[in-house]
C-alpha cells in the first residue's frame, strides 16, 4: 500500500507537471501586446468571465432566444454538467488526500458519498446523451467518451472508499490511469478553460461588451 | 497564377504549424464538445444540420491542429480523432469556415468554457488563405481593393461624379444653395470615408449625411480615392491584405491633414479600421476612428442636431449588426439616435451583443457559391424581425442591408430596410436660412 501511495504522488506529480509544460509551451508565445485604443477594460471582462463560469445563470442573457424551450435546453445541460464536476473534483480531492487520509470520517462519509452519487448520476446522463442525443454524437470523438468513462469509473471507486476503506487500491489504481491520461486527452481542458476565458474576458472587456457603465447619452438598459 | 494542390497544402501546413497563437491554441484546447453552442448558432437553428454546429466547424480545424500540435493526437489519431491535411480536408474546412459561419461571434458569449469559436474560424481561414482557397467573391473584392483603392473598382472620376450629382441634388430638394459634399478637401476636421455600395447603390446614404454634416455645421471632406471603408481582407483573415487595405485608407486621411477618420455606415469596416489596423500594424493609429453613428450621436447629444420624431411615425426596429456591436462594442448610440429621431421604436428580441447575425456576415455576401445557406441562415432574423411588428428595419451596416433586403423578399417579411444615417436625415429639423 504504502508503494501506491508513492506511485500514487508520483503520477500525481508526473500529471501537474506535463499538464503545466503543455500549458506553458501552447501559451509560450507571450500574449501579443494589443493596440487598439480600448472602449472599455480587460480586467472587468476578465473578472465577469471568471464570475461562476459554469453556472447555469451565468450567461443567461446570451442564452436568450426567442423560443424559451432552448434556453431551458442550457439550463438542463449545465445543470448537469455542474454537479458532475462537483463530483470530480471532490473524487480528486479525496485522491490526492488519499495517502495522508486512509479513512473518511464517519460523518463526512455518506455527505460526499451522496454528492458524488449526484454527480455520477449526472456524469452517466451526460454519456448517455452523447450516446442516444443525435446532435451529440455526431460531434463526439472517442476520447469524449473515453475521459467521460475514465472519470465515472474514479467518481464510483472514490464512492466505493468513502464508505469502505478496504476499497482504497482500487480507488487509487483508478487514479493513477487517470492522471496518467489526463494531460494528453481532452481532460486537458481542466486547465485550458482558464486560459481561454481569460482570453476571452480581456477581449470583450477591451470592446466594452462586458462592461459596467451605463449606455450612451439617456440609454437605459 | 496557380498553384499546384501539393504546394497547396505544403503552404496550408505551414500555416497550421506555425501562425498557431497563445490564444487559438487555448481554444482550440478547451473545447468538450458540449454542443451548446448549437442552440446558440443562426446558422444551425435555421438549417438543423449537424454540420452547421459551431463545435462540428471548430472540429475541422482542431482535428487538424491536434494531429500537427499533440502528442496523443500523433501517436493515436483514431482516439483522439486527429487528421492528416489533405485536399479533401481543405475542401471540408472551406465549407464548414466559409460557408456555414458568418464569424458573428455570438456562440462565444454562451460557451461554458470560455471558448470564443470565431477566433478558431479566423484561424481556419489563415490555413486557407495560403491554401488559396478563399471563395472567388470574396478573393475578387481584395483584389479589387488592392488593384483599384476600392472592392468596386470605382474610378476617381465616377466617384466625383456622384458626389456633384448628389450635392446638385440635396441643393434642389432643400432649396438650399449653401449645402456641399467637399471632395479631397485638405484640412478639414474630419474625412468622411465611405463605402463604395453607397456610391454605386445606395446614394440616399450618403446624401442623408451630408444633410446631417450640414446641419452640425461640420467640417469634413470625402474622398474620391482610397476612400473604402470595407476589407475583404478582413473577411478572409488574410492579415497582408487586409493590413493594406486599411493602411490605405488612413494614409489618405493622413495626406488630407484631418483630425479625425469617420466610417460610414458598416460593421466590418468599423472592426477592421477601428479594431483591427492597429493590431495590424502593430501601433496605435494617430488619429481617432470612430464610426458615424458615434459621431451622430455625439451631435445630438451636444445639441448640434435636432431631430423631430414626429417626422417618423412608422413603428421601428434596429438590427444589431455583429462586427459594430458584439465585436465593436458601439451599443448604446443607435439606440440613442433612434429613441429621438422616431415616435415608434421596438427592440427586437434578443438585442444589442445578443442579438442573432443577420446570416451575412464574415463575407457570405460576396461568396455566390454559399448562397442558398446564406438565405437559409437568414431564417432566424426574419422571425426576429416578424416578431416586432415592426414597418422598418434600421441597421447600420450596409452589408446587413443586402441581406436583409434578400431575407425581406425572400421570407416576404414587407418591411423598409433603412441605415440610422437616413432615419435621422428623415427627422432632421434643418437650421433656418440667413
Amino acid at each position: 500500500l504504502i508503494s501506491l501511495d508513492l506511485l500514487l504522488l508520483g503520477t500525481v506529480a508526473f500529471a501537474v507537471a506535463v499538464l503545466t509544460g503543455s500549458w506553458l509551451m501552447t501559451l509560450r508565445v507571450p500574449y501579443p501586446k494589443r493596440f487598439a485604443v480600448p472602449r472599455g477594460r480587460g480586467k472587468t471582462g476578465i473578472a465577469r468571465s471568471f464570475k461562476l463560469a459554469l453556472a447555469p445563470w451565468a450567461r443567461v442573457e446570451s442564452r436568450a432566444h426567442l423560443s424559451p424551450e432552448i434556453s431551458e435546453r442550457f439550463y438542463k445541460r449545465s445543470f448537469l454538467a455542474l454537479h458532475y464536476h462537483f463530483a470530480v473534483f471532490t473524487a480528486l480531492v479525496l485522491l490526492i488526500a488519499s495517502p495522508l487520509c486512509k479513512e473518511i470520517p464517519e460523518f463526512l462519509a455518506p455527505i460526499l458519498g451522496a454528492l458524488m452519487i449526484f454527480g455520477l448520476i449526472c456524469g452517466l446522463f451526460l454519456l448517455f446523451m452523447r450516446v442516444f442525443n443525435r446532435k451529440l454524437r455526431s460531434i463526439s470523438i472517442p476520447d469524449d467518451y473515453l475521459a467521460n468513462i475514465i472519470v465515472n469509473l474514479l467518481i464510483v471507486s472514490a464512492v466505493a472508499f468513502a464508505f469502505e476503506p478496504k476499497a482504497l487500491p482500487v480507488f487509487q489504481v483508478v487514479g493513477v490511469v487517470l492522471l496518467i491520461y489526463a494531460p494528453f486527452g481532452k481532460i486537458r481542458h481542466m486547465v485550458f478553460t482558464f486560459t481561454s476565458l481569460w482570453f476571452l474576458g480581456d477581449e470583450l472587456g477591451r470592446v466594452g461588451i462586458r462592461r459596467n457603465v451605463k449606455g450612451f447619452g439617456e440609454g437605459k438598459r | 497564377m496557380k498553384t499546384s494542390c501539393n504546394e497547396r497544402i505544403e503552404n496550408a501546413l505551414k500555416v497550421l504549424k506555425q501562425k498557431l497563437d497563445a490564444r487559438t491554441a487555448s481554444f482550440l484546447n478547451s473545447c468538450v464538445r458540449c454542443s451548446l453552442c448549437a442552440e446558440i448558432c443562426h446558422v444551425h437553428l435555421a438549417d438543423g444540420e449537424i454540420k452547421s454546429i459551431p463545435a462540428y466547424k471548430i472540429e475541422r480545424i482542431s482535428s487538424l491542429s491536434r494531429r500537427y500540435h499533440t502528442m496523443l493526437g500523433h501517436a493515436l489519431p483514431f482516439l483522439t480523432h486527429s487528421e492528416k491535411l489533405t485536399e479533401e480536408r481543405l475542401i471540408e474546412l472551406e465549407e464548414a469556415v466559409f460557408g456555414r459561419c458568418t464569424v458573428c461571434g455570438r456562440c462565444a458569449l454562451s460557451c461554458p468554457m470560455g471558448l470564443d469559436p470565431s477566433a478558431v474560424i479566423r484561424f481556419a481561414r489563415t490555413v486557407l488563405v495560403a491554401a488559396r482557397m478563399v471563395p472567388r467573391g470574396i478573393q475578387g473584392n481584395i483584389d479589387a481593393a488592392l488593384e483599384h483603392g476600392n472592392s468596386m473598382s470605382i474610378t476617381k472620376e465616377d466617384v466625383i461624379e456622384t458626389i456633384e450629382w448628389l450635392q446638385e441634388d440635396l441643393r434642389m430638394t432643400l432649396g438650399d444653395e449653401s449645402i456641399e459634399i467637399p471632395i479631397d478637401a485638405p484640412g478639414k476636421r474630419i474625412l468622411y470615408a465611405l463605402n463604395p455600395r453607397e456610391l454605386k447603390f445606395f446614394p440616399l446614404s450618403i446624401s442623408a449625411a451630408a444633410m446631417i454634416f450640414h446641419a452640425a455645421g461640420e467640417s469634413y471632406t470625402v474622398s474620391s480615392f482610397d476612400f473604402d471603408i470595407t476589407n475583404y481582407g478582413f473577411f478572409a483573415a488574410d492579415e497582408e491584405a487586409g493590413r493594406k487595405i486599411s493602411e490605405a485608407l488612413l494614409r489618405r486621411a493622413q495626406a488630407l491633414g484631418v483630425e479625425e477618420l469617420i466610417l460610414a455606415e458598416c460593421g466590418h469596416g468599423y472592426r477592421s479600421n477601428r479594431w483591427e489596423l492597429a493590431e495590424w500594424l502593430k501601433q496605435e493609429i494617430p488619429m481617432p476612428v470612430r464610426g458615424f453613428v458615434e459621431l451622430m450621436a455625439e451631435y445630438l447629444r451636444d445639441g448640434r442636431i435636432k431631430l423631430d420624431p414626429s417626422k417618423n411615425t412608422n413603428k421601428v426596429t434596429l438590427h444589431d449588426p455583429c462586427n459594430l456591436v458584439r465585436k465593436g462594442g458601439v451599443i448604446e448610440e443607435q439606440r440613442y439616435l433612434l429613441r429621438h429621431a422616431i415616435s415608434d421604436f421596438t427592440e427586437m428580441y434578443p438585442n444589442r451583443e445578443n442579438n442573432y447575425c443577420c446570416g451575412g456576415g464574415g463575407g457570405l455576401l460576396a461568396a455566390s457559391e454559399h448562397s442558398e445557406k446564406r438565405i437559409k441562415a437568414g431564417k432566424i432574423k426574419a422571425d426576429q424581425i416578424r416578431a416586432t411588428g415592426a414597418k422598418v428595419v434600421a441597421t447600420p451596416c450596409h452589408n446587413c442591408i443586402d441581406q436583409l433586403l434578400e431575407i425581406n423578399k425572400h421570407y416576404k417579411l414587407g418591411v423598409e430596410i433603412k441605415t440610422v444615417g437616413e432615419i435621422v436625415a428623415d427627422a432632421l429639423v434643418l437650421p433656418q436660412k440667413q
